[in-house]
């Protein structure tokens, strides 16, 4: 007799799992950090400046332990490399794709862009996907993108951002550039993933000014203008 | 490396037309890259790139010749002539790059040293000038002889650093064409001059 389950077993969405993973790691090595910077380590006489460093290490191994656990779960359930899908279709793997590809995608532009970390959130991604084709996105990849625009910034699926006190792009606007140059990655030919990001962020940069005053329409029309241009 | 033995680097793999490639930011970084090695290879030259820069060229550069495209296909050839040399005005008056000190060999009468970053940008949109006219119209291009000469170089880099637009027109005298000085950066304007340099070499004829 097969082995079978009486029941269908629900999808599990990896996304959710994926991003406490991801958080743990965030705060455990930001905390790091801030104690590092915080403490005076070099003024403390022994034995406490040795106790301090244990202490660390211990911050420090904790959240890499929780990061590293959960995360090869996560990975277990979903294939982390797969291309972004199209902007417009309602396959139904479509969602988790999207999510597993703006996280990339995000991380990667956000690197380019100046952050130091960054804090991207998939479950926040799939909601966006959601809402978007949940109103029908249509045929236009443009005007789909833009709406994802609008919608990814909605739900904050850039999380966090360690961003350079001295950099002369600001953070809120780096968070519309980076949105703006993986939705811009995305559309045409999926291969290429990484490098399609890498050059869309600079395109995305050049076309600071245009996409800071943009309207979901303006959006459009740049995603159309430059699809073709990465 | 001398400047008669200008040669094209081998430009990326694609299987799409030059002219199309081209305008990806992808294949152009590309194509840049290795312009600049093969400057590299030849004459020890180093040069520093500034991505950002180059796409904030590119994209400059790509509104402004989607916003001049002629729609009659007979202007493509001139077209092709007037995109490269916006090109080169684009990349001079921004310089998305930058020279190392020059190697120890280094004669500064050849253009190469004289102007590293001129002669590289300069030699870029000429090869790619070339290499899109051949695939598109099967035409062989030739550098005139001027281009060689460290004279003109004096010239074209004191009137680039006060009007980047004299650029184009030193393209055009590189290119052995006639130089469009008042406005080279309208194409209509180019094209009107083409048709008025016809008209009167017919009512000549």
């Amino acid at each position: 007799m097969p082995n079978r389950s009486p029941f269908p077993l629900p999808r599990l969405d990896a996304a959710p799992i994926k991003d406490v993973a991801r958080s743990l790691r965030f705060v455990a090595e930001r905390g790091g950090r801030t104690l590092k910077q915080a403490l005076p380590l070099d003024a403390l006489p022994e034995p406490a400046a040795r106790l301090a460093e244990g202490a660390f290490a211990t911050v420090e191994r904790l959240g890499a332990t929780a990061g590293r656990g959960v995360s090869g779960l996560a990975h277990s359930l979903l294939d982390p490399d797969g291309p972004p899908p199209p902007l417009t279709t309602d396959a139904a793997d479509a969602e988790a794709r999207f999510a597993t590809a703006m996280h990339a995608g995000l991380t990667r532009a956000l690197a380019q862009l100046g952050a130091t970390e960054a804090l991207v959130s998939e479950a926040a991604a799939e909601r966006a996907w959601r809402q978007v084709m949940a109103a029908g996105p249509g045929a236009d990849e443009a005007a789909a993108a833009a709406a994802l625009h609008q919608a990814l910034l909605a739900v904050g699926a850039v999380r966090e951002v360690d961003w350079p006190e001295d950099a002369t792009l600001p953070l809120a606007d780096a968070r519309g550039l980076a949105l703006f140059a993986v939705l811009l990655a995305m559309q045409g030919d999926p291969g290429d993933f990484d490098n399609r990001v890498a050059a869309a962020t600079d395109i995305a940069l050049a076309l600071r000014a245009d996409i800071g005053t943009a309207d979901p329409a303006r959006l459009a029309a740049l995603f159309a203008e430059f699809h073709d241009h990465v | 490396m001398t400047m008669s033995e200008v040669q094209s680097p081998p430009l990326p793999a694609t299987t799409e037309p030059l002219r199309v490639a081209i305008r990806r930011l992808r294949w152009f970084r590309q194509a840049f890259a290795r312009q600049l090695e093969q400057i590299r290879a030849e004459s020890g030259l180093t040069l520093a790139v500034d991505d950002r820069k180059l796409a904030r060229i590119f994209v400059d550069w790509l509104r402004q010749i989607e916003a001049q495209k002629p729609r009659d296909p007979t202007a493509r050839r001139a077209y092709f002539d007037f995109v490269s040399a916006l090109m080169l005005r684009d990349l001079l008056r921004d310089l998305p790059l930058r020279a190392d000190p020059l190697p120890a060999h280094a004669d500064t009468a050849l253009p190469e040293y004289f102007w590293p970053e001129g002669f590289a940008c300069t030699l870029f949109c000429l090869n790619i000038r070339a290499a899109v006219l051949e695939q598109e119209f099967n035409a062989e291009t030739a550098l005139a002889p001027v281009f060689f000469d460290l004279r003109s170089w004096w010239s074209f880099r004191e009137n680039v650093g006060s009007d980047a637009n004299s650029a184009m027109g030193f393209f055009d005298v590189f290119t052995g064409q006639n130089p469009d000085w008042q406005m080279p950066d309208s194409f209509r304007h180019r094209l009107d001059r083409a048709l008025a340099g016809a008209g009167a070499a017919a009512a000549l004829d």
